[in-house]
């Protein structure tokens, strides 16, 4: 089947990875060569979006539930409007009985809160996007923290 | 009628008549189904009970494979096994029909051998049927349920009742073969298979269905199966959960676990905030690094950056670093550690990018420098961190 899992992927020099920081890189790049904002939040707000968005865009995540739901909750960061406070939103999501099912643990709802696209999902499913989540997420850290040793003034 | 004897001898039928039935078809229901009476009064006591529970019969096959089906037994050997039995059976009954039309005809009776060249035709035709039900049992369960409801149609249209009551026992005779085989084959195949219960789920599926085989001593229930492949699914991504996460290895049970999950997944999403932070803080400087970066390779240097990343995390995990914007202030002169490892990994990109940074190469060294410090005595120590004390330490550094 091409969705059982792959072997925990560790090894920073793989494509995978690659693609994720070159993605970033040109984000940063193009954060970089906008208009210089004064306002620290917002140029906050902007990397926190370009490196969420590398995430979901990196070629082992493309076809996972969770990049598809993340890259649909980026937009709507994107289109929210930095000085409001509340946001209205349009369409309300009722989340039914169904996803707490009796055969999970009482923490699992944390967990569906936490990973991106969760609400929808089966226990088992849920398991296997947060495993790839997590692993987008270490390599995201580790790009973002070589970047940051890299950089210099 | 002259009573012609093919194998019987004149005897009572060992088969039920019922009332009303035209002793016509006696002889050959004699010849016929000796070899299957014998078989099928031994193993069906309740063989008696068939004109009252003539109607259900021909759905049994059908539903005897829907069940098959739905208990998830394998198709590769359990399925093609009966249908194998099911097809020789079929195959000597094919050859008793042909006797009995041979004996027949030799009779001379027009109408009987009418009649039973019709019951006989007729049961081949329902045995290929059932036959290709089985073939088709993969598929789709209706099929097989229209089939046998047609067979119903077929055989209740028909003049011969006798060649009903023939086709309705050897139906659920099969029936019978079948569930008595299908158990013999679970239990042999699991006494035989408990080592290949693992690859069940891995099985490439054939259709849509994923094949699992039952194990010895364990029920067969259809929601039992899918519970247990249920289960196995969730604790093979709990282990490799385990695996993911750091410092999961001695945790035992699934609500620990799952704790430390959840606990993981926070701070590695806290430290994307803290990271993009510090970026968009150091970011205003480096319109020409990234450009540069972009150009060169920078993932040599993800390798060194592992093991500090690995202290990052409990770094994050322990406490909350406030964000420090202006922590390391540009222009600093610090101290000069050659022995420190990381600092080499990273001077290789700061000695590519130094042709563009000519002003001031030996303040951003420094800094670097200054701030790998930093890292280092908080990675050895890993005490509780407070703003005055990240504010100073780059003051020593002034002073030395």
């Amino acid at each position: 089947m091409n969705r059982k899992n792959p072997l925990p992927n560790s090894n920073p020099n793989s494509p995978n990875s690659s693609m994720q920081a070159l993605h970033f890189l040109q984000a940063l790049a193009r954060i970089a060569r906008a208009a210089p904002k004064p306002a620290h939040s917002a140029r906050t707000r902007q990397i926190r979006h370009a490196a969420y968005a590398s995430m979901a865009h990196s070629s082992r995540s493309s076809r996972r539930t969770w990049s598809r739901a993340l890259l649909h909750r980026l937009r709507q960061w994107q289109q929210q409007r930095p000085g409001r406070l509340l946001t209205v939103r349009r369409r309300v999501r009722i989340v039914t009985p169904i996803t707490s099912r009796p055969e999970e643990p009482a923490r699992a709802e944390t967990l569906r809160q936490l990973v991106p696209g969760g609400r929808g999902m089966e226990y088992c499913n849920l398991l296997e996007e947060t495993a790839d989540y997590v692993q987008c997420l270490r390599a995201q850290v580790q790009l973002m923290q070589t970047l940051l040793d890299a950089f210099s003034s | 009628m002259v009573p012609v004897s093919g194998a019987g001898t004149g005897t009572a039928s060992p088969f039920p008549l019922w009332p009303g039935m035209p002793n016509l078809s006696n002889p050959i229901a004699e010849s016929f189904n000796p070899g299957m009476l014998n078989q099928s009064s031994n193993k069906f006591p309740y063989s008696s009970v068939l004109p009252p529970g003539l109607p259900n019969f021909p759905s049994e096959p059908g539903f005897i494979e829907r069940a098959a089906r739905l208990s998830c037994f394998s198709a590769n050997a359990g399925f093609n096994g009966l249908m194998n039995n099911s097809i020789s059976n079929q195959a000597q009954k094919g050859e008793l029909n042909s006797m009995n039309i041979g004996s027949g005809s030799s009779h001379g009776n027009q109408l009987k051998n009418q009649g039973s060249i019709d019951n006989n035709s007729e049961t081949n035709e329902g045995a290929e049927d059932k036959i290709s039900n089985g073939d088709n049992a993969n598929a789709n369960g209706d099929s097989s349920q229209n089939d046998s409801g047609s067979k119903k149609r077929k055989r209740k249209n028909q003049d011969g009742a006798m060649g009903q009551g023939q086709a309705s026992m050897k139906s659920q005779e099969e029936a019978g073969k079948q569930t008595s085989e299908s158990k013999k084959e679970v239990d042999n195949n699991g006494s035989k298979n408990t080592g290949k219960n693992g690859k069940d789920a891995a099985d490439v599926p054939k259709g849509d269905y994923i094949h699992v085989r039952a194990r010895r001593g364990q029920a067969t229930n259809s929601h039992s199966l899918a519970e247990r492949v249920r289960r196995e699914k969730i604790s093979e991504r709990m282990k490799y959960l385990q695996e993911l996460v750091p410092g999961c290895s001695k945790v035992t049970g699934k609500a620990v676990m799952l704790d430390e999950i959840i606990n993981y997944v926070q701070s590695l999403q806290r430290q994307v905030e803290f990271l993009s932070m510090k970026l968009a803080a150091v970011n205003p400087r480096l319109d020409l690094n990234i450009e540069t970066l972009l150009s060169k390779d920078i993932l040599q240097g993800r390798g060194a950056c592992s093991s500090t990343v690995g202290f990052t995390h409990e770094m994050f995990h322990s406490q909350l670093l406030p964000s420090q914007p202006g922590l390391l202030p540009p222009g600093l002169p610090g101290m000069l550690n050659p022995s420190d490892p990381f600092r080499r990994a990273i001077n290789t990109p700061l000695s590519a990018m130094n042709p563009f940074k000519d002003p001031n190469p030996q303040m951003s060294t420094t800094w670097q420098d200054e701030l790998h410090n930093v890292m280092s005595m908080n990675f050895a120590t890993n005490p509780p961190l407070s703003t005055q004390e990240i504010a100073t330490k780059p003051s020593d550094g002034f002073q030395l």
